[in-house]
């Protein structure tokens, strides 16, 4: 029976959240393919900014023919309401971070992981098919009682990257210094006490003229935020720039100063930033964990089993050996090909024919 | 280290390289002992563990600094000249950003002294509450048949 909508039901929307770019870019297919496709959130967790993208999840409705689509990360009044829903079910599994990252920081949070691990299996058994955006996402899910898990990457869309920069940014940042970028959600999984400690190495040995420029907003984990402020003021940085979230012209802006963007991110189940950087003709470096090997591809630079000071040389390295810069942007460049040039259609398309 | 670079696994020679050159990394980044770090706080056993770590390491750090410290510059011999520049400007000065430290101490000790008070007040309220909801317990528990 072929259905009249497919919609998607988030735990929150925001511009900038990994998965609020792929609701948007599934969204669009979905219409594009003749279908009616609403993206619904509580209406408490959708960003002022990003409030006409989105509607609220108390205007959810769907029939037994239709097809929903929830995006799963963390527990949330959304999954309640996408399980109670009589459509056919979808479940993209994103991963959900292990609690140990916040328990210091954020008990809340850390309950909420915790609740939306232990909840997976129950909900995995109530799933008319399973996705997830990576091999290693879809390993976990198939682990947690979902067999047939498929995988239906990440998708990436440039047009929000493909914008003139904002000038404000550029000329915050006008003179020449080499500029390490980290861009992503300020959270205690993402490592950036690794990275702030790297560039600590670097700037005080390799390059004085450096910044390091940290991208992303610090909602996530403020107790966090607090710790790699005090970090960065105990280790004297006085050239570490907090610049938490970014709009569009702005994230094109950070992307065009970078001489490097580097990830010491430990836990990732894609980690779409990498792309961003990539599309942006950045050279990345990232720490090898969770999905991150797959969004990278054969290109860029992954790293394991690293001291900072190790870090910190290899940022000299790639910021002034030219052919070596120039190897991983070529690979880079090769990778971007593959992820354009993706039948995404046809993907979505094979995966929904049982569905259709 | 491990180092993949365009897929290629090149942590037996750029990796080896790497970690030597590393090893010129030498002595403490950081004036403070790890119990005393900011990175300390990834200790913390939960919020308020975490809140007690951060006032004590708030106190430690409230003071605005008026040492002498090495003046950054760019190389040559106009850099050089720069940094004396400013490096007698420092000096010059000194009456001057001194008073301006004392008065931002003054204020951040204030602050400081303010949020010790709130945290003991926070503490002493959740130790009312844990005592009311044990009370709540017993007599929930005095009332079952």
């Amino acid at each position: 029976m072929k259905p009249g909508s497919i919609h998607q039901v988030l735990a929150g929307f925001a511009r900038g959240d990994a998965i609020s770019h792929e609701a948007l870019t599934l969204r669009s297919l979905c219409r594009e393919l003749g279908f009616a496709s609403e993206i619904y959130a509580p209406a408490d967790r959708i960003a002022p900014e990003a409030a006409g993208e989105c509607r609220p999840l108390g205007e959810y409705r769907q029939q037994a023919a239709d097809i929903a689509i929830g995006h799963y990360s963390i527990a949330s009044a959304a999954t309640d309401i996408f399980l109670a829903s009589p459509a056919r079910k979808i479940l993209i599994y994103h991963n959900i971070t292990p609690p140990d990252f916040f328990i210091p920081f954020d008990a809340a949070i850390a309950r909420q992981l915790t609740e939306a691990r232990q909840g997976l299996p129950l909900i995995l058994s109530r799933m008319d098919a399973v996705w997830a955006d990576s091999e290693f996402n879809a390993a976990e899910a198939k682990a947690l009682g979902a067999p047939d898990a498929k995988v239906f990457p990440l998708l990436f869309n440039s047009a929000d990257l493909d914008i003139p920069p904002d000038p404000a940014v550029l000329a915050k940042f006008a003179v020449p210094m080499k500029n390490i970028l980290f861009v992503g959600r300020i959270a205690p999984n993402k490592g950036i006490e690794d990275l702030i400690t790297a560039f600590a190495w670097f700037h005080r040995n390799i390059e004085p003229q450096s910044r390091l420029l940290i991208v992303g907003s610090d909602r996530s984990a403020p107790t966090y935020y607090a710790m790699l402020k005090m970090l960065a003021a105990e280790l004297e940085l006085d050239t570490v720039f907090f610049e938490r979230f970014a709009s569009p012209a702005g994230l094109s802006a950070y992307y065009d100063v970078a001489d490097c963007f580097v990830t010491t991110s430990q836990h990732e189940g894609y980690c779409l930033p990498l792309l961003e950087a990539m599309h942006k003709g950045v050279p990345v470096m990232a720490r090898r964990t969770g999905g991150t090997p797959e969004a990278m591809g054969n290109a860029g630079i992954l790293i394991e089993d690293f001291s900072p000071p190790e870090l910190a040389e290899l940022m000299g390295l790639i910021c002034h050996d030219a052919p070596l810069k120039q190897t991983v942007q070529a690979s880079q460049q090769k990778r971007m090909e593959a992820v354009h040039n993706r039948p995404v259609k046809d993907e979505f398309l094979g995966l929904l024919s049982g569905l259709l | 280290m491990r180092l993949i670079i365009a897929g290629q696994d090149r942590s037996s020679d750029i990796g080896a390289t790497l970690s030597g050159q590393a090893k010129r990394h030498q002595g403490a980044l950081s004036r403070w002992s790890p119990g005393d770090s900011a990175l300390s706080l990834k200790h913390s056993r939960n919020a308020a563990d975490y809140l007690t770590r951060y006032c004590r390491l708030m106190r430690l750090r409230y003071a605005v600094s008026t040492e002498s410290f090495p003046i950054p510059g760019k190389p040559g011999a106009s850099g050089s000249l720069l940094r004396k520049v400013k490096g007698f400007l420092w000096k010059l000065l000194r009456y001057q950003h001194d008073r301006m430290a004392f008065q931002q101490n003054s204020v951040n000790e204030l602050m400081i002294s303010a949020a010790d008070f709130q945290q003991a007040r926070i503490a002493a309220l959740e130790q009312r509450i844990q005592q009311l909801e044990t009370d709540l317990a017993s007599l929930r528990g005095k009332d079952r048949p």
